[in-house]
């Protein structure tokens, strides 16, 4: 059978999503999670914090939790099919080039994270009601730039693990990066000087921002979502060219 | 049975229940990365988050960071107490289960063994971070440290025995994680450990006062501050400790006598 490149792809894709899929009880439980950082905790958080809308600050950071959670599992199921079920050999026998594999997992990754995270989205929309088309589609463009990155720091993670407990721990050590190292929780001009520079490089810090402008103004400064564009795309480049290097006969 | 076989045979027992535990608590040791993640993301959540939230957070004569340091303790706990479950849960998948009722221990025993021996690798685990927190607040006075320390192993206990029941009582995986995760997500976010009671939205301070997680901590912070303590709710968390023990222990003699693959 001669297949080409896109219907390879495809296959590749449609397996990831399976997966996703297989779990359905996991996709209603990120989407209480979800329900349960936005309605109970941000709730709680914005009654103790005046001076400016915190519910609306911090509601973009939940739904790009369930994306990162999410896009890892790309990382996590090259990490269980490289130790766990020695699956590794065999994908590299197949007749697709190991660049366009690997990046097609990530890409999985992505639309993965787009479609679990559309619930919570979906919520937020409602929640924000933005008027112009950017507002409204603009999110889903930002979770899967976000997602691109969190797919690739997964992948990376479990190129560099050979245990499951050390591949936890990277993942556990990344999220927690993600999630307090950005201003998903706080502004910028809170955190200390000596942690800006790893709020900036830190994707989700862009994400938000360019969220939060998006859903509220209908338009995003060009700094944030090239900000969030270069850092994923870079952050992917890097995932790609490690899976290469070690994949190497 | 004379004096000498019955001292013999309650030695045997004593040394059973001590390797159960040692047991329990070398899972400690052999998982040092988790360890190592699990006492990063207190360090962040104390040393970064609170420490940002509580410039955020102007509520007068509140003080958010030591609120929230205090009940970073408790959830780490109940957190590290949750995962016996998943231990037992491992035990009956393999077969170890099956050896483990062969020792000539009591089921009710057995429960209380395993239910100690997590709340103490609980414990263990949580010292230092408990001793970081004492630290920066300056709590000093080593009865209400004891006292609050206490408490703190009683929750462990309690969460410990409700795991194991979970882990016995449910087959398949799938659901035994979801029904974990989602025991430990409202045990946690329902209740006061992390906020207080008077900002939660209504539906959630409905029920946190139930929470075991908002009956330890709002005891643990009274002690610590040197408030009252409310018995009824000392009472409330030692029912919860009892009946998770009571049904653990039925879980195993309901579906171990017999087999657990039957």
């Amino acid at each position: 059978m001669n297949l080409s490149y896109s219907s390879k792809i495809f296959f590749i894709f449609e397996r990831d999503l399976r997966i996703l899929f297989h779990d359905k009880i996991s996709l209603v439980l990120m989407f209480m999670n979800f329900a349960i950082d936005l309605f109970v905790s941000g709730v709680t958080f914005s009654q103790m914090i005046t001076g400016f809308n915190y519910f609306l600050f911090i509601a973009p950071g939940a739904t790009l939790v369930t994306a990162g959670t999410v896009a890892f599992q790309s990382g996590r199921e090259i990490f269980l099919e490289k130790a766990l079920r020695d699956l590794s050999p065999y994908h590299l026998t197949l007749p697709v080039p190991r660049y366009l594999y690997v990046a097609a997992r990530m890409a999985a990754g992505v639309i993965k994270s787009i479609v679990a995270t559309a619930p919570g989205t979906i919520v937020l929309l409602v929640i924000y009601s933005p008027t112009t088309p950017s507002g409204i589609v603009g999110p889903f463009l930002v979770i899967a730039l976000f997602a691109l990155a969190g797919a690739a720091l997964s992948v990376m993670a479990a190129i560099v693990s050979k245990r499951t407990e050390v591949f936890i721990t990277l993942r556990s050590t990344i999220q927690l990066y993600l999630t307090f190292l950005s201003t998903a929780f706080y502004p910028l001009e809170f955190i200390p000087a000596a942690l800006v520079p790893l709020t900036l490089v830190n994707p989700k810090t862009w994400a938000v921002q360019a969220f939060r402008h998006l859903v509220q103004e209908g338009s995003v400064p060009l700094q944030d979502i090239l900000a969030l564009a270069l850092t994923s795309v870079f952050l992917a480049t890097l995932a790609a060219a490690a899976y290469l290097r070690t994949t190497r006969i | 049975m004379t004096a000498d076989e019955r001292f013999q045979q309650n030695k045997t027992v004593r040394g059973l229940l001590i390797a159960l535990i040692a047991r329990d608590l070398r899972v400690l040791v052999k998982t040092p990365w988790i360890i190592f993640s699990r006492g990063l993301a207190f360090l962040v959540q104390i040393f970064v988050f609170a420490v940002l939230m509580s410039r955020l957070v102007n509520v007068p004569g509140f003080d958010f960071f030591t609120y929230y340091a205090i009940g970073t303790v408790l959830v780490t706990v109940a957190s590290i107490a949750f995962l016996t479950g998943y231990d037992v849960y491992e035990e009956a998948e393999t077969g170890m289960l099956d050896y483990l009722l062969s020792l000539p221990l009591s089921r009710r025993g057995y429960v209380l063994t395993r239910a100690v021996g997590g709340a103490l690798r609980s414990i263990i685990y949580v010292t230092p971070l408990y001793a970081i927190v004492a630290f920066i607040e300056g709590f000093s006075n080593l009865l209400d440290l004891a006292g609050s320390y206490l408490l703190i192993f009683l929750l462990a206990t309690g969460i410990t025995g409700l795991s194991i029941t979970v882990a016995l009582s449910i087959r398949d995986e799938d659901r035994f994680d979801v029904t974990l995760a989602l025991l430990e997500l409202f045990f946690i976010r329902f209740s006061t450990a992390l906020y207080p009671q008077t900002f939660m939205p209504l539906a959630a301070s409905v029920v946190a006062p139930f929470s075991p997680v908002s009956m330890t901590s709002d005891v643990v912070r009274s002690i610590l501050g040197h408030g009252t303590v409310d018995l009824t709710v000392m009472l409330g968390l030692v029912a919860f400790v009892v009946s998770m023990l009571a049904l653990g222990a039925a879980m195993y003699l309901r579906k171990i006598e017999g087999g657990y693959f039957d």
